[in-house]
C-alpha cells in the first residue's frame, strides 16, 4: 500500500503543473481549478491500483478532468454569471502582458465548458480530433463543430490574440 | 489560437493551484472501500430479493400433470414443505392433479378450512359454505378427484383436471329437517377406490337408518353399502376393487380385516392381533390399507396408554413394523409412502413440544413433509400417487429441510425486509451524497461570483 502512495505522490509531483494548467483552462478560476484538480487526483487515486500501466496515468487523469469539468457544469441548475474580479494573482507580469492575458482569460471565460474542454485538448494537450473525441466521449464531428464555434467566438472577442490561430479546419 | 498563447496565460497557474496529494489519496482509497462495501451490500440485497422472488414464484401457478397409463394426468410428486403463502387463493376450477390437503382448525365456533396442496407446496382454499364440523374431504390416489361436503344439502366431487363438478343429494346432519334422500355426518373419513371411480362415504338413507355407508359413482349415483358388522369401518380399497373393513375381533387385542365387494358381499376375512399388553380400540380413524392392498396399519394403546402403530403384512398376518404414534393427529387418516404409513402430527396435539411442527412423519419419527403453522392444521394428507413421486424441494427445503422453527417459515420475509432496508439505506446515502455534491457546487459558484 505504501508503494502505491509513493508512486502516486511521485506521479503527482511530476504532473502537477500540467494538470493545474489544464484545470485552470477548463474552469477559468483558480479556486475551481484547485477543486477540479483535487477531485481528479482523488479519482485517479481510487483507480490507481487498477490503472493500465501500459498507458501513462496522465491520459486517464486528463480524461477524468475534462469529463468532470463538463459534468460539473451539467449538474448546475442555473448557469452562474461569469464575473471577473479586478484581482488576478495568476496573471503575473507587467503592462501589455497582463492586459493580453486578461483579454485571453476573459475570452476563454465566455466559452462553454465543452468548448473550453475541446480547446484545451486540441490546442493545449495537442490531441488529435479523434483522441479528443475519445477523451470526451463525443463524436469527431462534434469535436470539429465545437472547436469551430469556440474559435469563432474567441475570434470575435479577442481577434488580436488569434492572429496566429490555427484554423479549425486545418487542425490535425 | 496557439499553444504558446495559452501557455502564456497559464504560466503562473501552478504557483497558485496546489492540490493536497495526501488528501486526494485518502479520498480515493476511501471511495474504493465504500464502493466495495456498497457493491457487497447491493449484491446481498439483490441475492436476497432474487431468493425471495424465487421462493415466491417457485410455487407453480398451474400443475404440470404427468400422464398416467390410461392417459389421464396424475400427480407425480409431493412437497417437503407446505406454505407459507403471502396470498391465499381459492382453488381454481382446473388446477390439475394435486398432492393432498390440509384441514385447518376451525377459526370460529363451527368453521374449519380445507386447503388443497400442490406437489410444490402451494395451497388453495376450498370454499365450503358455513357449517362444517370435521367433514373430511377425500382425494383420489392420483390427486385428480376431490370429494367434500360443499353445503348443507350437497356433497360434490370435483374433477380437478376437467373442472367438472358432480353433485350428490347428501345432506349434513346439522339441520333440523331432512332435505335430501341421504344424510351424512362429520368425523368419518371417506375412501376413494384405487382407480378413483367410486367413493365410499359414511351416510344413510333417511328411510333406512340401519344403513351406514353409501357408494358414490362418478355420474352422481348413490347406492347403499351394507357393512359386514355394526362395528365395521372402512379402511380402504384394494387395487382390484374390494373394500377393506375393520371389525371387532374376539378380544381387545384382535381386529378382523374383512374384504367385501363394492356391493357388500364378503370376500375374505383375516384376524390381526397386536402384542400382549396392547389394546385395540377400533374407531373410524383407526386403520388404513396400503395402496397395494398388502398391508394394514393399526393403532393400539400400550400399557402406559401410549399409542403405537403396528403394520401388518396381509399375506402372513404378521406385524412387520411398529412405532410410536402418540403425536398422531387424532382426526386424520394415515398417508402411505409405498407400503409404509405416515401419520399426520399436529402441533395442537402436543403444545408442550419443544418443536411443535405439524406434518407427516413415519413410524420411525422421520418427518417426510411439514406444514406451515399458519395453516393451523389438524389433519394433513398426501395421496399415495403423490408420495410415490419425487419430492419437490425449493429454496426453503435446501436451507431448512423439514425443520419447523420460526425462521424456517419466515426466512424469506426476514431477508426481504433486510434487503429492502439495505436498499433504503443505500438510497438514502446516495441522496445524501448528491445533495452534498450539489451544495459544494453551489458554494463554488458563489465563491466564484
Amino acid at each position: 500500500m505504501n508503494t502505491g502512495v509513493e508512486e502516486f505522490e511521485s506521479w503527482v509531483r511530476a504532473r502537477q503543473a500540467a494538470l493545474a494548467r489544464s484545470a485552470y483552462l477548463l474552469t477559468g478560476d483558480l479556486h475551481l481549478a484547485e477543486d477540479l484538480l483535487q477531485e481528479t487526483l482523488a479519482r485517479v487515486a481510487a483507480r490507481w491500483h487498477r490503472l493500465d500501466r501500459s498507458r501513462p496515468p496522465s491520459a486517464y487523469a486528463s480524461t477524468v478532468m475534462h469529463r468532470l469539468a463538463i459534468d460539473a457544469w451539467r449538474r448546475r441548475r442555473v448557469r452562474p454569471a461569469e464575473v471577473l474580479s479586478d484581482q488576478h494573482p495568476e496573471l503575473g507580469g507587467h503592462g501589455a502582458d497582463v492586459e493580453r492575458r486578461l483579454v485571453l482569460r476573459d475570452a476563454l471565460a465566455r466559452l462553454t465548458p465543452k468548448q473550453r474542454a475541446v480547446l484545451s485538448l486540441r490546442f493545449y494537450e495537442d490531441l488529435t480530433e479523434v483522441q479528443t473525441a475519445d477523451v470526451l466521449g463525443i463524436s469527431v464531428s462534434t469535436v470539429k463543430t465545437t472547436a469551430r464555434d469556440a474559435l469563432t467566438r474567441l475570434r470575435a472577442v479577442a481577434p488580436d490574440l488569434l492572429a496566429d490561430a490555427i484554423e479549425d479546419g486545418s487542425a490535425r | 489560437m496557439s499553444h504558446n498563447s495559452l501557455d502564456d496565460l497559464l504560466v503562473q497557474v501552478p504557483d497558485h493551484v496546489r492540490p493536497d496529494v495526501g488528501a486526494a489519496w485518502s479520498t480515493g482509497r476511501r471511495r474504493v472501500r465504500r464502493r466495495r462495501l456498497t457493491g457487497v451490500a447491493a449484491a446481498t440485497a439483490a441475492v436476497v430479493l432474487a431468493a425471495t422472488l424465487v421462493t415466491t414464484w417457485h410455487q407453480d401457478r398451474s400443475i404440470e400433470p404427468a400422464p398416467s397409463p390410461d392417459g389421464r394426468p396424475s400427480v407425480d410428486g409431493y412437497p417437503v414443505r407446505v406454505g407459507p403463502q403471502l396470498w391465499e387463493r381459492e382453488l381454481p376450477a382446473r388446477p390439475g392433479p394435486v398432492a393432498g390437503f390440509v384441514m385447518s382448525e376451525p377459526v370460529d365456533d363451527d368453521l374449519e378450512k380445507l386447503h388443497v396442496v400442490s406437489k410444490s407446496g402451494r395451497t388453495w382454499f376450498v370454499p365450503r359454505g358455513e357449517r362444517h364440523v370435521d367433514f373430511m374431504p377425500a382425494l383420489s390416489d392420483d390427486g385428480t378427484r376431490l370429494g367434500y361436503q360443499a353445503g348443507p344439502d350437497e356433497y360434490v366431487v370435483r374433477d380437478l383436471v376437467t373442472g367438472a363438478v358432480v353433485s350428490y343429494p347428501v345432506s349434513d346432519n346439522l339441520g333440523d329437517d331432512a332435505r335430501q334422500p341421504f344424510m351424512t355426518q362429520g368425523q368419518i373419513p371417506a375412501w376413494w377406490s384405487r382407480d378413483g371411480r367410486q367413493l365410499v362415504l359414511s351416510a344413510w338413507r333417511l328411510t333406512h337408518p340401519e344403513d351406514s355407508f353409501v357408494v358414490l359413482d362418478l355420474e352422481g349415483g348413490v347406492r347403499p353399502l351394507p357393512a359386514p358388522d355394526l362395528s365395521g369401518n372402512v379402511v380402504g380399497w384394494t387395487p382390484d376393487g374390494a373394500i377393506a373393513w375393520l371389525i371387532d375381533g374376539t378380544s381387545r387385542r384382535e381386529a378382523l380385516l374383512v374384504l367385501t365387494d363394492d356391493r357388500g358381499a364378503e370376500l375374505d376375512r383375516m384376524p390381526l392381533t397386536v402384542p400382549d399388553g396392547y389394546r385395540l380400540e377400533l374407531h373410524q380413524w383407526n386403520g388404513s390399507l396400503s395402496p397395494a392392498g398388502t398391508r394394514v396399519v393399526l393403532l393400539a394403546q400400550g400399557p402406559g396408554l401410549e399409542e403405537t402403530g403396528f403394520v401388518f403384512d396381509l399375506a402372513s398376518g404378521e406385524i412387520v413394523a411398529s412405532g410410536d404414534a402418540s403425536d398422531r393427529a387424532s382426526l386424520c387418516t394415515a398417508s402411505w409412502i409405498g407400503e409404509a404409513p405416515l401419520f399426520a402430527v399436529s402441533e395442537r396435539d402436543d403444545p408442550e413440544d419443544a418443536d411443535p411442527g405439524a406434518g407427516l412423519v413415519s413410524l420411525a419419527g422421520e418427518a417426510v413433509s411439514v406444514v406451515e403453522p399458519g395453516l393451523d392444521p389438524h389433519c394433513f394428507h398426501l395421496t399415495p400417487g403423490a408420495l410415490a413421486g419425487n419430492r419437490t424441494a425449493g429454496p426453503s427445503t435446501w436451507l431448512f429441510g423439514t425443520a419447523t422453527g420460526w425462521l424456517s417459515w419466515n426466512w424469506a420475509y426476514v431477508l426481504t425486509a433486510t434487503g429492502l432496508l439495505v436498499l433504503a439505506v443505500l438510497t438514502a446515502l446516495r441522496v445524501r451524497q448528491r445533495r452534498a455534491a450539489a451544495s459544494r457546487a453551489k458554494d463554488s459558484t458563489r465563491a466564484q461570483s
